[in-house]
């Protein structure tokens, strides 16, 4: 199973809302289409699931064009929107809709019903009636009812918004194992960057465009632009400029810095200086030692501020503002704190260049597509 | 005030004992208005449907008619009908005038607009969306149009009984269109305002007791279908 999205086109009112050259979904792969809100994620999911008909371009299934009304293509697909929609019934009536809707046997639906309630961890809620659910419990009824007809690819509209941090991981979580398990696609549709590093690809949708597609550890290490990376919250990006070249590393003068990474630009290309705050390592000063890593750079701590469970140490070296994510017993054990002088490390390997004028503001990089 | 005693008097024994008059023109409302709700129902939820969902010019100008025609004037109604229908005009040809289908006629124009005003109501209040997760379940055009008007029952059995209130109630239209005829065209309202002209309290108690007794019912069953499918406020 090949699901391709050709040259599409969205406009709105004579404005331009989405524009793919090409993005490629495949049987058993995850794919998750990343960018904040108002970005065309649910149109190009709804043009993708053949809900909505594009302006211009095509949906290829298995490389044979599909169009909204192509009730055998969009019969192959099982579609979860931002909110459950259950309808008045059920859970099991719910569940059972798509297979009624599709002339299944009575046998039939009961056995699939029963195994998408099991698979999605429900089935206790067979007889509730659908407006009695939780949030979660609704959207788990909703993806339960996108896979009961076993669908080749599922796509899921921010299927966890609105639901609390656990609720949602277990809910992704689960979704995940169940679509593994089946070999189905998945196109997860969401504007939360952990989320997205869940899948084996990530597509990042900016303003309508699709700026970069490449596995987790691509787009969230190497960025494709400033933009990409800023909305990836990529908490070290500086301004600088390469100053030298040698046998791959490059010295690079951001500030009153002077950091390496490893590329192969010349002497001269101002360039944005990424690096994850998750590589940045802080230590005492009195307790570096030599390494390989290349960067070492002292810093004054200006503040600490707790990400999930970890905490982030924001560090004043030369004008430049250093975060390193380093875990609660860290920041207790080096007595971290306001005004405590440290030494931060991070691998050359680790950084990342985007020359500056590589990749104009609005543009989509088409060898990052697909 | 003691003719209004004797006349809720009376009524209970015309009701008790039968007089068969009264049973047949009881009889006749239910199959008039009957007819006339189920017309207008079937029409209106058709027309309902075009204005929520159709993208054409003068939808608003439609919900705006739609709106209006439930204060339809049941003696504008009738005024009209009898000039369209009357043997010299242009639907004398079905010669139906003073018949109990020109009543379920008149009846049906004025529930139509309720079914359809209630109808436009039920639909719009369903989350927008819901017809992009039926299509997206693999419902084909007229499996989404039969869920959705599933979704939305609770607002169209108010509808039916907003029609069927409004039909079996109308008088002017009816006396117009049906001319009060004995035995043909004599429905419990038209016979009301007869006997109350006549002085014949009693007779016209016993009437208006049916009237509502006939609503009550149809609306009782309505409503145990209608909360069937409601769910309880918390």
């Amino acid at each position: 199973m090949t699901l391709a999205l050709e040259g599409i086109r969205v406009r709105r009112d004579g404005r331009s809302i989405l524009e793919v050259e090409h993005l490629e979904l495949v049987r058993g792969e995850v794919l998750a289409l990343l960018g904040p809100n108002g970005a065309g994620k649910s149109t190009l999911l709804r043009v993708a699931a053949l809900l909505d008909r594009p302006d211009e371009g095509a949906v290829r299934l298995d490389g044979r064009a599909a169009r909204p009304g192509d009730r055998a293509a969009q019969r192959r697909f099982g579609v979860v929107l931002q909110r459950p929609l259950l309808l008045r019934g059920s859970v099991r009536y719910n569940v059972e809709l798509p297979l009624r809707l599709r002339g299944a046997q009575r046998s039939e639906r009961r056995g699939r019903v029963e195994a998408a309630l099991e698979l999605l961890g429900i089935a206790h809620l067979a007889g509730r009636r659908g407006d009695r659910l939780s949030g979660g419990e609704a959207q788990r009824v909703s993806i339960a009812r996108a896979l009961v007809t076993a669908p080749d690819v599922l796509f899921l509209d921010e299927p966890t918004a609105g639901l609390d941090p656990p609720a949602r991981a277990a809910l992704l979580r689960d979704v995940l194992t169940a679509v593994r398990e089946r070999d189905v696609a998945l196109l997860l549709v969401t504007h939360d960057r952990l989320e997205a590093q869940t899948a084996g690809r990530v597509a990042v949708l900016l303003a309508g465009r699709l700026r970069q597609v490449g596995s987790a550890g691509e787009v969230f290490g190497r960025p494709a632009d400033q933009e990409v990376a800023q909305f990836l919250g990529l908490e070290n990006l500086w301004e600088g400029t390469v100053t030298a070249a040698r046998d791959g590393l490059l010295t690079v003068a951001c500030g009153g810095l002077k950091v390496y990474a490893v590329g192969e630009l010349p002497p001269g290309v101002p360039v944005r200086y990424c690096v994850r705050a998750d590589e940045v390592t802080v230590g005492l000063l009195a307790a570096s030692v030599p390494s390989s890593a290349r960067n070492h750079v002292a810093g004054t701590v200006r503040s600490i501020a707790q990400r999930g469970m970890l905490r982030v140490v924001e560090l004043d070296a030369g004008g430049v503002t250093i975060a390193a994510a380093v875990t609660r017993p860290a920041v207790e054990d080096l007595a971290i704190a306001p005004g405590v002088t440290l030494a931060a490390t991070w691998k050359a390997t680790a950084a990342h260049l985007i020359p500056v004028e590589r990749a104009p503001a609005g543009r989509a990089r088409p060898s990052a597509a697909g | 005030m003691g003719f209004i005693w004797d006349g809720f008097r009376n009524a209970i024994v015309l009701l008790v004992h039968g007089d068969r008059e009264v049973w047949s023109v009881t009889a006749r409302s239910l199959v008039v208005s009957g007819w006339a709700t189920a017309v207008a129902v079937l029409l209106g939820v058709a027309l309902g449907m075009a204005a929520v969902r159709g993208r054409f010019r003068g939808r608003g100008l439609l919900l705006a008619l739609i709106n209006t025609g439930m204060g339809l004037p049941p003696v504008v109604v009738g005024l009209f009908l009898v000039i369209l229908l009357a043997r010299n005009g242009p639907l004398g040809g079905l010669d139906i005038l003073y018949t109990t289908r020109a009543m379920i006629l008149a009846q049906g124009v004025i529930a139509l607009p309720v079914a359809a005003g209630f109808t436009v109501t039920a639909l719009q209040t369903l989350d927008p969306l819901t017809e992009v997760q039926l299509r997206a379940l693999g419902a084909a055009r007229w499996q989404v149009w039969l869920l959705l008007l599933r979704e939305a029952r609770l607002g169209l059995l108010a509808g039916v009984m907003g029609a069927f209130g409004a039909a079996v109630s109308e008088v002017g239209a009816s006396l117009q269109v049906g001319a009060n005829i004995p035995g043909q065209t004599r429905v419990l309202t038209t016979a009301t305002v007869l006997e109350t002209g006549m002085g014949r309290y009693d007779v016209a108690i016993a009437l208006s007791l049916i009237l509502l007794a006939l609503i009550f019912v149809v609306n009782l069953v309505l409503t145990i279908a209608q909360q069937r499918g409601a769910a309880p406020w918390p």
